[in-house]
Order: C-alpha cells, then structure tokens, then sequence
C-alpha cells in the first residue's frame, strides 16, 4: 500500500465512524457484503397493522401473550404435539367442515428463526400455485428491537380434500420474541366469509407478553 | 371385361395389400421381439404404439417399461473433493469457520463444483433438511435429504448453493472466506463494518466478488407446520395431515421448487400393495408391514407450478434395514442386510410426464396420509386411489432406482483437504473440516442392479 491509499484508509477507518454513517450492516438488507437470502420482496398492500382489541373483544392471557376475541369465539386449551400449551378460538361458519379458527401456537428453541420459517412457508405454499396471480404473500411486520415478525397470508383448496371446492383462506403470524421463542398465530376461514369473520382483526390483536 | 380392374379398385387392392403386409410384418415383429432378451421391454413399447393407433391415443394403453440405458440417473453424483487425489472415495468436504457459517464444497461427476454456505447461526453443523433421516459422522449429522438432489451428498443445510467449474472454485471460496475473515475481524455488522466495506468498495482492498446463489435453501420446524397444526385440530388423520411434516424448501438454479416433507411407510399407513407380511413374504392384500420406514419426500415443481418429479428417499440402518430393501427393491431382503458401519442410501425418482404419473403420486401421497401438496391438485382421472400403481413399482418400471452406500470412516481425510483447497482463511479463523465416502453406487436397469460407475469410487 502506498503512502497515499495508507493515508486514505487511515482517514476512512478514523473519519467514518465519528461521522455517523455507521448503518447496522446486520439488519435484514444484510450490509454490503451480506445477502440475505430471506428477505420479504413486498410491502403490505393490506391492513396488517397489530391493532388495540375493540371495546366488544375480551382480551385473553395466554402463556407469553395476549390476545382479544369476540364473545362468540369459544375458547379452548390444549397441547401441541411439542408440550406446549395451544390456545384454540372458534366459532362454526357457513361450512360445517371448515370453522372460523385463531389457533396461537408456541415453538420453543426453534430450530430456524422466524425470517427462515416465513420464507419456507411461503415457499411451500407456492409451489405449487398454478394461479397466474398468486395468493401467497409474505410481509415483515413492525416490532420490537430484538424481535421480528412476519405474515404469511394464502388460499387453499380445504385441507384433507384435494377435490374440495371450499377454498380457505389463512393468515400465519410469526412473532420472534426472542432466540428461543416463536410464537405463531393461524387464523382462517372459508374464502368466501374470510374478511367479514373476525378471524383476522383477532390474529392483529396478539401482543407478546414481556418476558415470553 | 371380366378380370380387369378399375383404378379405383386396383387401389383397394393396394391397400389391402399394403396392410396385409404391415400385420404380417408386424406380427413377425411381435415373434421377435418376444424372443429377445429386451422382449418384454420392446414388446412393451409396440403394444403401446399399436394400442396409441388404434384407440387414436383415447384408449387405457399401459405404458411401456423403458430401455435399462433409460433408468441410468442423470443426476450429477458427488465423486471426489479436488485435493483429495489420493483417495477418490472422498465425497463431501465441509469446513465450519467460528463466526458458525459452514462451507461445504463437493465436486460431482459432470465435472462442477458445488459449494454450500450455511446461514447456521453457531453451533457448526446441525441436522438438516432431512433431519430424522440422518447418520452420524463423528459429532456431526447429515440429513438425507440432499440424496434428492445429486444422489451421493447425505447433507443439505439451510443457505446458499453456487455451481462452478475448476476455473472458477479458487475464485469462488476467496470471495466466501474474504467475507468470513471481515465478519471475524470486525463483526457482521456497526460502523467499523461499515466503514471497512466502504473501503473496500473504494479501494476494492479486501473486496468481496460473492456472485448471487444458484440455489437458496430453507428449513422449517414447528412455525412452518403450525397451519398443518391448527387444520387438523378436529379432523385428525382422515384431513390429510397425517404424521408427515414439512422439513423445508428450495429454490433451484433451474426456476424449479422443491418441497420436502418427512414421512412414515407403515402397515397403518395404508402401504397396501408394499406389504411384508409376517412369514417374510411381500404382499398386496393389505396385510400390515413389519416395522416402520422414514422417507424423505421429495416434490418439485416448475415455475408454473407443474409436478415435474416425485423422489423418494430412505437410509437402510438398523432394524429399518430390510423393510426399506423389500419397498425400494421390491424384494424382501431377508437378511435384513443391516451394515454395522455403512449407511445405504435407497432413491426413487420419477419424472412426471403424463396425468397418469401424477396420479401415481396422488396415491403415493394419499398412503402416506397426505391429501395433497399445496395449490397442486392431481389430475381427476377415473378409478379409485390405489389403481394407478404403487410409487415405488412405477419407478423400478419408468423411473429410477438408486441405492448408495455411505462409509463414514474417512473423517481425516478433511483435515488433509484444508490445506490443499488452499483456502486462506487468515488468522483468527476456526476451520474444522469432516467427510464422508461413498463405498458403491447402483441404479436399477429395469431388471436388475447395475453398478454406476459414475458415481461408485
């Protein structure tokens, strides 16, 4: 290096810093150097805001988070397959074999973190959409320093019936509280009742818990 | 006048003798053709030819098996690792550098370089895709799914995939380490970072040429089956949800997605056709199977959201060994052929290419308690499930079959390769390497298991 490149990276190395550029090159866009092979490639074009529950919504304290339904979603609790606790809210819709259901799900010490499991998700769902228009989407979602969450909204023909005409539609929330929690919330209900049933507005009203 | 003829019914008679002569000839065809050796398989073919002409291509004509030159995989199959001359049975080379990114490089049989960065936070390596389809190499586990994809690589890891050449892996690996040494050097991120890549950019000192993935992989666990979760809360197996489980994706060089899913094959699973009964015989009544598989599925569609190829993959280990032998074989191997230190890799592979192989799949899929696939809907052809043919006979007979065997005992030669690769990873960099052979490699002909030189060391 010669006297001249070595005063200049002298000056750089000193300058930038104290300047304040110094942009996070971790932060989802990877820096300069990094890509991140799972990053969202749209913005919402829907409302997908977290909202305050509405005064007719009771609000329910799961175990690391909250969230608010209307008097008419019966409420159950269970357990995943992984031991964790599962909350179930749902109510019958104009198809008996496909309820309006908010089910919020844990996965503890995932095994990928949320950015990665959204990315699968929405790949999967896609795959094999022969929609020129397709209804998978997958939107990064406002949070907290230290979290990040991500939505993964499609239609699908009835799950277990490959020739059903029901279409549904989903709704999946991916909340990263931290390295060993992701909390997941699934909304859906038929297609056809999707944005008149309650089963969105209630995903948007999960909020973790401090101290999930 | 008595004996002439028209023109018209000279004609006639041309015809006729015209397709007098076809049937003869191909009567003699048919004679011959039963006599050779390849009989079955051509008289397969002019069965189908002639069934395709006569019902103007309307007709149930079955399809005929394929020649033994056509089940030959064309997959690239991993062979050496450059540097590694001595032993040509090295696979796979795999370093973990400490900021836990992982770098595998391999060199398959056509000649390209497959290099795979890992985006594993720390920890080195994990179970992969194929996680519960995984051996075990010293402390580190290698998932089965990759199987799918080039045949003898037993890992896929979440992250980015780049095919070179020759010219090009020097190249390549200086661009992924370069950027590997600054993340240890200054952090992946801050204003140092910062600061750093903005010389380089200016003075191109230290610069980084990583070229954009061929290849993008991605891992799910519990948040990507959560919607399989919350479906089948009421409707239980008959939903279609059943035990299998999305493992991940990815998103190929060629604009094709793969999905993986995990699987049982069982008695219970409803395998009907593939059943082993308890005398050690195969069955097709339904009798329940002895034991229990995990395979690994495989499904890939084009960009327009077409099944273009179904594979199926399971790891023949421990008392799994002779239940995975009789499904992919089609023969009870009744020595159970548990290898105390190897791993056989079974495949099955088939290319959908009609409505009727799609069908098969549907089937395959439904046995495994899998309604369907997403957005895919199978094709509605007549007959009940179950008639369009068992996955795995399908294969053996128009697709391909592939068994590879895995030893894991060559985890030194990976210390060796390090400093061949020439890998300047600079100081302040961990780099810890392992790899695997493969002992042997066959692929079944249509009748029998061949060697597959291309792959076998």
């Amino acid at each position: 290096m010669n006297r001249g490149l070595a005063t200049l990276v002298t000056t750089l190395l000193v300058a930038l810093p104290l300047s304040g550029c110094g942009a996070d090159a971790s932060s989802s866009d990877g820096g300069a150097q990094q890509r991140d092979p799972y990053a969202v490639t749209e913005e919402p074009t829907i409302d997908v805001d977290q909202l305050d529950p509405p005064s007719d919504y009771s609000t329910i304290e799961g175990s690391g988070f909250t969230i608010a339904a209307p008097g008419e979603f019966q409420q159950q609790t269970s357990t995943s397959p992984n031991g964790e606790p599962r909350l179930v809210l749902e109510k019958p819709s104009s198809v008996q074999q496909v309820p309006q259901r908010v089910v919020v799900i844990r996965d503890v010490e995932p095994a990928k973190d949320a950015e990665e499991q959204s990315f699968a998700l929405e790949t999967w769902k896609a795959a094999g959409d022969k929609d020129e228009e397709s209804t998978v989407h997958r939107y990064r979602l406002d949070a907290p320093d230290g979290q990040q969450a991500f939505l993964v909204t499609w239609d699908e023909a009835q799950a277990g019936r490959r020739t059903s005409d029901v279409q549904v539609t989903y709704w999946q929330l991916m909340w990263q509280v931290d390295d060993d929690l992701i909390i997941n919330v699934v909304a859906f209900a038929p297609a056809a009742e999707f944005e008149t049933s309650e089963v969105s507005r209630i995903l948007r009203t999960f909020q973790p818990s401090s101290g999930a | 006048m008595l004996g002439s003829r028209t023109r018209d019914e000279g004609g006639a008679a041309s015809l006729e003798t015209v397709a007098m002569t076809i049937v003869a000839a191909l009567l003699a065809v048919a004679v011959i053709v039963a006599a050779t050796p390849q009989g079955k398989i051509l008289g397969e073919t002019f069965s189908y030819a002639v069934c395709q002409v006569v019902t103007a291509g309307q007709g149930p004509c079955e399809a005929p098996s394929t020649s033994p030159e056509a089940h030959k995989p064309e997959d690239p199959c991993v062979v050496t690792q450059d540097g590694i001359e001595a032993n040509a049975e090295v696979a796979v080379l795999f370093f973990t550098t400490s900021d836990g990114r992982r770098v595998e490089v391999q060199k398959l049989s056509n000649g390209e370089y497959r290099v795979t960065v890992s985006q594993s936070a720390s920890g080195g390596v994990e179970a992969g895709v194929g996680g519960g389809i995984t051996v075990s190499v010293g402390d580190d586990e290698y998932g089965g799914s990759a199987t799918a994809e080039a045949s003898a690589s037993l890992d896929i890891k979440d992250g980015d995939v780049y095919y070179t050449d020759q010219d090009g892996i020097q190249g390549l690996l200086d661009a992924i380490t370069a950027d590997q040494v600054k993340d240890v050097a200054v952090g992946d991120g801050g204003p140092i970072r910062w600061g750093i890549d903005q010389l380089s950019d200016l003075t191109g000192v230290g610069e980084s040429d990583l070229p954009d993935p061929d290849e993008t992989f991605a891992e799910g666990g519990v948040s990507l089956n959560a919607s399989a979760e919350a479906t089948g809360l009421t409707t239980s197996a008959s939903a279609g949800i059943g035990e299998a489980v999305a493992l991940g994706v990815r998103k190929n060089r060629d604009g094709t997605t793969t999905v993986y899913l995990k699987a049982s094959v069982e008695g219970e699973a409803g395998y009907e056709s593939l059943s082993v009964g308890t005398d050690g015989g195969i069955g097709r009544n339904g009798a329940g199977l002895e034991g229990k598989v995990e395979v690994l599925e495989a499904i890939t569609f084009d960009s327009e959201g077409n099944m273009v190829r179904y594979q199926s993959t399971a790891v023949a280990q421990g008392e799994a060994s002779g239940l995975a032998a009789a499904i992919f074989n089609g023969q009870l191997d009744g020595s159970g052929d548990n290898q105390a230190s190897g791993y056989r890799i079974y495949q099955s592979t088939l290319d959908i290419e009609s409505d009727a192989d799609e069908q098969v799949v549907a089937d395959h899929l439904l046995a495994l308690g899998i309604a369907g696939v997403n957005g895919w809907v199978p094709p509605g052809l007549p007959g009940a499930p179950g008639t369009a043919g068992n996955f795995y006979e399908v294969a053996r007979d128009r697709g391909t079959v592939t068994q590879t065997d895995y030893d894991a005992d060559s985890s030194t030669y990976g210390v060796k390769a390090e400093g061949e690769l020439g890998v300047e990873l600079g100081a302040g960099v961990d780099v810890q390497t392992d790899s695997l052979s493969v002992t042997g490699a066959q692929y079944w002909d249509g009748t029998q298991w061949v060697d597959w030189e291309e792959c076998a060391a």
